[in-house]
């Protein structure tokens, strides 16, 4: 099945900016005190899911953008995200 | 949508009427940015350092405290402390890595010559910046460090040492020197910088990125905005990201207060981005009045690499068709991170004149020999297709079993003299005669490996029968 490219584009695009969104509000609430090293990896993991939104929309079509960049930058973020899970729960 | 969203943007902001030029196509790429990156992370530093400044008292019975406080107290303030930290380390390396690139694809040839040295100025400026900032925390580390810094320019000629060590510590006391650390870092460090980096981006403007060294030329020019823009912020959050992430996985740990009693039991080792020098002066001959000798020689190949474009003016800009640059910079970069590595593991210990010789000499060699056997292969190689050979002449010697047993042998060897080499000067001990046996066993199975890739290459292009 062929994917039209540009039909995935915007999908893709809103489940960044609601990992986004999702992600600063968790900021802005949890206890700065005692949580720096989750709010360091959950801040690290928002900038990489805003690079990857960035590195989108900077090609002037979705089927320029290297599907490569994007699966290891999800996997990165995914990794970022348990990291933190992980600490949180020490 | 993100077109309706460009069109607000531009038309409320101005954004395409930007004065930042386009750039060709060929500079999207993460190489290019080098220097971009180390501004990314001078604004990191300014905007933490900003954040520490409210909570920082620079005297010397409350700088300590006050680190602490911000360590220990302050909500995200060991983060931000960390990252502060790292995002330094980042400058420094970022700092050195853009210069090497400018120095491998000669970007400092005309028109870019005055690009080169207010670059260089600038990089000399990022050391000092950490010079200044790794005081301010009043730990014993620190402290001693920054001592035997000041401690040497009191060896620099005329004048010249004296009216440094007023400016940097003043009349001696310790209020003094932290009062003039602090006044630098956070005032006239910055201030400069900023002078000299708009006046490097405006000859950025005016001249604009290095064509690449080989290949085309010519490529699509690129809109500031949005495409480059976004690049930027890519590659931006990427280091960000990366720099928050070291810090949140390896949070810094403050060393003891300086007190002179603390002080009088430590040896005194600077910052990763020093220690080269250190070793330097930690050679024998260099000891007492042979300071002299080191601060010269150091001096001379900095000023030669300052004035670079004018002593390199071929107008060659390939690094494979400037063997003498090329090797040279090879060689200073293995001995930068071979003196590095060596001053981290012999703290304080003073080294035998025959033993740094003999390091210095080997690493040099090494590498020359290395260069020119490349070199050589790839003349041999000139005039014959080299299309995709990249690492497949690393898989050529196993194509057949008896060379495949050859080049296993040649392996083992080079490598247990490679260890032997390194872990001789890991331990600072070394003896000289393992040291000529290793090092000859080392460049022979270098040269035989050398030899049946290049032979096996030549085979398989039909050049050899």
């Amino acid at each position: 099945m062929k994917l039209d490219q540009e039909a995935v584009k915007y999908p893709v695009g809103w489940v960044l900016v609601i990992l986004l969104v999702t992600i600063a509000a968790y900021l802005w609430l949890m206890d700065l005190f005692s949580m720096q090293r989750v709010f360091g990896v959950l801040l690290a993991s928002e900038l990489v899911a805003f690079a990857m939104l960035a590195y989108m929309y900077s090609k002037p079509s979705f089927s320029k953008v290297s599907k490569t960049w994007l699966l290891i930058g999800s996997v990165s973020v995914a990794v970022f995200l348990f990291l933190a899970l992980t600490i949180a729960t020490q | 949508m993100e077109s309706k969203i460009a069109q607000w943007l531009e038309s409320r902001l101005g954004l395409k009427a930007t004065v930042l030029r386009p750039v060709p196509e060929y500079s999207l790429n993460p190489f290019y940015w080098l220097g971009a990156l180390t501004v990314i992370a001078f604004v990191l530093q300014a905007f933490t350092g900003l954040l520490m400044l409210i909570y920082y008292v620079p005297t010397t019975d409350q700088a300590y405290a006050s680190t602490l406080y911000i360590i220990r107290t302050v909500p995200l303030g060991w983060l931000i402390e960390t990252v502060h930290l790292y995002g330094a380390y980042a400058m420094i390396l970022l700092a050195f890595l853009h210069m090497f690139r400018g120095y491998f694809v000669s970007v400092q040839k005309q028109p870019r010559e005055m690009m080169w040295v207010i670059g260089m100025l600038m990089g000399l400026i990022v050391l000092v910046f950490g010079l200044t900032g790794y005081l301010l925390p009043w730990t014993v580390v620190s402290k001693s460090a920054t001592d035997v810094s000041i401690g040497m320019l009191s060896f620099l000629p005329a004048q010249i040492g004296p009216v440094l060590t007023f400016l940097l510590a003043g009349t001696g006391s310790n209020a003094a020197e932290l009062s003039r650390f602090f006044d630098l870092h956070i005032v006239v460090l910055p201030a400069v910088l900023l002078v000299l980096l708009v006046v490097k981006m405006y000859m950025f403007e005016v001249h604009g990125a290095a064509e690449p060294s080989t290949g085309p030329k010519r490529a699509k020019e690129i809109p500031w905005f949005p495409n480059v823009f976004l690049y930027f912020a890519m590659i931006g959050s990427v280091f960000v990201a990366v720099v928050l992430l070291a810090s949140a996985l390896f949070p810094l740990s403050l060393p003891t207060e300086f007190t002179p009693l603390a002080a009088s039991v430590y040896v005194p080792q600077p910052e990763w981005y020093f220690l080269w020098f250190y070793q330097v002066l930690k050679f024998a001959s260099f000891e007492g009045e042979g300071i002299y000798y080191a601060l010269g020689g150091v001096t001379i190949i900095l000023a030669l690499f300052i004035l670079l474009p004018f002593i390199d003016r071929g107008t060659t800009r390939d690094a494979a068709s400037r063997p003498l640059y090329t090797t040279t910079g090879l060689i200073l970069i293995a001995e930068l991170v071979t003196l590095t590595v060596w001053g981290y593991f012999t703290p304080g210990q003073v080294i035998p004149d025959l033993q740094a010789l003999v390091i210095i000499v080997e690493v040099a060699l090494v590498i020359a020999m290395m260069s020119a056997l490349t070199y050589r292969m790839r003349s041999k190689m000139r005039g014959l297709p080299v299309r995709g050979l990249g690492l497949r002449i690393m898989a050529l010697p196993f194509t057949h079993r008896m060379i495949t047993s050859i080049f296993a042998v040649l392996l083992v060897m080079g490598s247990v003299s490679l260890a032997g080499l390194v872990g001789s000067l890991a331990t600072g001990s070394i003896n000289s005669a393992a040291a000529s046996v290793n090092f000859i066993v080392l460049l022979s199975s270098f040269y035989f490996m050398a030899r049946i890739l290049r032979n096996l290459t030549l085979r398989q292009r039909g050049a050899l029968p």
